[in-house]
């Protein structure tokens, strides 16, 4: 049989390599508590809350948040999980019908980053209530001769795939850069501990990057980080490394696909008629920054200023105006007029996860080079991860509390 | 020289070098020589505690942990309502960013409304240095009889704006010994990282008598659920 990394030993050796760092990387975050607290139940369910505003749909719950000492993102809905061995208790009663109940990991608990992947269980729940999963059962392109096994394998495949689709159009861009990374340090295991191929997920949604892409053109191919994620032939390579890296950390566990599915330059084009399922959903899709707003924010953060807006700029014209009104409210009507515009969830998520990239491993480089000793510069950098996830939070919580003033302004009144 | 509401306008959306964000209704905020603030998601309250009392003799890193004793932090989300009662203290911050450019020095004070309802938003630092940067805290007291609930995004206070002439030199977040900058939730006091209580940790050293203040640290160690039964405390 041969060996999924046959065709090359030194690419064995650098995925070894891949595996070794990101595993040690991982251990040294949480032994310095980079990962640990500063954060709150409060934050999280305000990222969700206004995840579901943005959406624009009242048919999704707000989730239950459970935080979990397991470093596992691809733990499906808790709930589901529990009616199991609580109907062989015979007490799922005590479990509501409907809602969605998800587990996040104490160590992310105060990384807005890696919330997306919250986004994804939410996208599952999509798929299990909306009938995605019937309309997906419906288009399954299946061959002849596919043997059950086969095609259940192929539907948990594109079920997996639309629940990413879903975290995409909710979350934007920011998605896959976590997903990606998340990727390169652990295996995901699905319910039933076989796991759909990430380099298939992968390639599947970028096809459907074009903002990055757009953003990238802006010139912020010039670090080896963003071209990982931007460039089509890095990009690729990413894939392949974290396809393989999966491969090669359990190269006897059957995947329940076929080697030539397993294939992401094969598959994903086979999965295209999850697109149009996806699209036909009514869940809004995230607005996802114009290149003059992304870079406004990405210099914002920079200078160390939450994201939570767009600050307006009066023109000549309202300045000339605001001078010549007459009356106190004259003046105070071309005020109200004169507004802040909040920052979506996938402004922020997208500005955050770009700063990571250009600037946090930057600062870590450096860091490294100046500090007197390694403990200096790890508790420097423990500074900047805190401080970077305080802004985002700060934002998040700024932009939410800014909508919600928003929608109801031209209907409150003082009593 | 306070400035008046076009020139607060000027700064904020013109010269830009005055960030308060995010204003979420400048007709509702901005007064004649004042900008209205809100409260923020953030609190930090304090707690009774088996500790006698802080002691700022011992090390900075000694008292943060005993520090934690004292206090305890919420996070809010937008319809939840944190109760200050009647004789309560509690530490909040704006739910605005604030930077303060180098010509300018702003004030923080508390609006009529709830100063009527008892409501106190500094004890006693309203003063907001040039060059700052960050969320401001408030020293929240409710001095009234009735319980207060305050909810984020509530106008408490608002800021007015002074010039200083020719910008200042020492901006606060160059000062070396600045102790809250950059903030995004309200800081608790670190008032023993003054260098004052350093000089004062010397003198007694130099006088020999740090040694009772170390004899405190280790009697507040030994708690008396800590010690065996029939262990006397000794102080």
């Amino acid at each position: 049989m041969p060996r999924p990394w046959g065709r090359s030993r030194a690419c064995a050796q650098a995925l070894g390599e891949v595996q070794r760092f990101a595993f040690a990387f991982q251990k040294v975050h949480q032994n310095l508590a980079f990962l640990t607290g500063h954060g709150s139940h409060a934050v999280t369910y305000t990222f969700v809350q206004k995840l579901l505003d943005e959406a624009r749909t009242k048919a999704l719950p707000v989730p239950d948040i459970c935080l979990g000492n397991e470093y596992d993102f691809f733990r499906h809905d808790l709930r589901k999980t529990l009616v199991a061995p609580l109907e062989a208790l015979g007490d799922a009663s005590r479990l509501p019908e409907r809602g969605l109940s998800l587990l996040l990991p104490k160590a992310e608990a105060g990384n807005p980053l890696m919330w997306t992947m919250l986004v994804h269980q939410i996208g599952h729940y999509i798929v299990d209530h909306f009938k995605v999963a019937h309309d997906i059962r419906a288009d399954l392109p299946l061959q002849p001769g596919m043997s059950p096994q086969a095609i259940d394998a192929l539907l948990r495949c594109a079920e997996e795939l639309a629940a990413d689709l879903l975290a995409l159009k909710l979350a934007g861009p920011a998605y896959f850069l976590s997903l990606a990374s998340l990727g390169l340090v652990f295996r995901p295991s699905g319910p039933d501990g076989q796991n759909v191929p990430l380099g298939l997920r992968l390639g599947h949604l970028r096809r459907h990057l074009k903002p990055l892409e757009a953003l990238d053109g802006q010139g912020l191919r010039r670090t080896a980080n963003i071209e990982l994620f931007s460039s089509q032939d890095a990009l690729s390579l990413a894939e392949r490394l974290v396809s393989e890296r999966h491969r090669l950390s359990s190269p006897s566990e059957p995947s329940g696909l076929s080697s030539s599915e397993q294939d992401p330059s094969v598959a994903v084009e086979s999965y295209d008629y999850l697109d149009a399922i996806i699209a036909r959903q009514r869940v809004a899709p995230a607005a996802t920054p114009s290149p003059e707003d992304f870079h406004a924010l990405f210099a914002r953060m920079c200078s160390g200023v939450p994201i939570n807006s767009f600050c307006p700029t009066l023109s000549r014209e309202t300045i000339k105006r605001l001078e010549s009104a007459a009356t106190p409210a004259e003046f105070y009507h071309l005020l109200g007029d004169i507004r802040e515009r909040p920052t979506t969830l996938a402004h922020i998520l997208l500005v955050g996860w770009t700063y990571k990239l250009l600037r946090s491993y930057q600062i870590f480089r450096e860091l490294l080079l100046s500090a007197a000793t390694l403990r200096e510069a790890l508790a420097a950098y423990a500074e900047h991860l805190r401080n970077r996830q305080g802004l985002l939070q700060k934002s998040i919580e700024a932009s939410f509390i800014q909508q919600t003033y928003d929608r109801w302004r031209g209907e409150a009144h003082g009593a | 020289m306070v400035l008046n509401e076009t020139a607060i306008l000027y700064r904020l959306l013109v010269k830009k070098d005055l960030v308060v964000t995010p204003i979420l209704d400048l007709s509702q905020q901005l007064g004649s020589s004042t900008l209205d603030v809100r409260l923020g998601t953030r609190f930090l309250a304090q707690k009774s505690s088996s500790l006698i009392y802080l002691d700022p003799l011992r090390q900075a890193a000694q008292i943060e942990a005993d520090k934690l004793q004292y206090e305890v932090e919420y996070t809010l989300q937008s319809t939840q309502a944190y109760v200050l009662h009647p004789g309560e203290f509690v530490l909040a911050s704006t739910l605005e960013y604030v930077v303060i450019p180098a010509d300018l020095t702003a004030r923080l004070d508390g609006r009529s409304s709830w100063g009527r309802a008892g409501l106190e938003v500094h004890a006693t630092a309203g003063f907001v240095a040039s060059g700052f940067e960050g969320t401001i805290t408030f020293e929240l007291k409710n001095v009234s009889r009735m319980p207060i609930p305050l909810y984020p995004m509530l106008r408490v206070a608002q800021l007015s704006f002074y010039e200083i002439g020719p910008n200042t030199r020492l901006p606060y977040r160059a000062k070396a010994s600045s102790k809250y900058a950059g903030y995004l939730a309200p800081t608790g006091s670190t008032f023993y990282r003054d260098p004052e209580w350093d000089i004062i940790r010397k003198e007694l050293a130099a006088q020999g008598k740090h040694q009772r203040s170390e004899r405190l640290s280790a009697a507040l160690e030994a708690r008396p659920a800590d010690r065996r039964p029939g262990e006397s405390a000794t102080t």
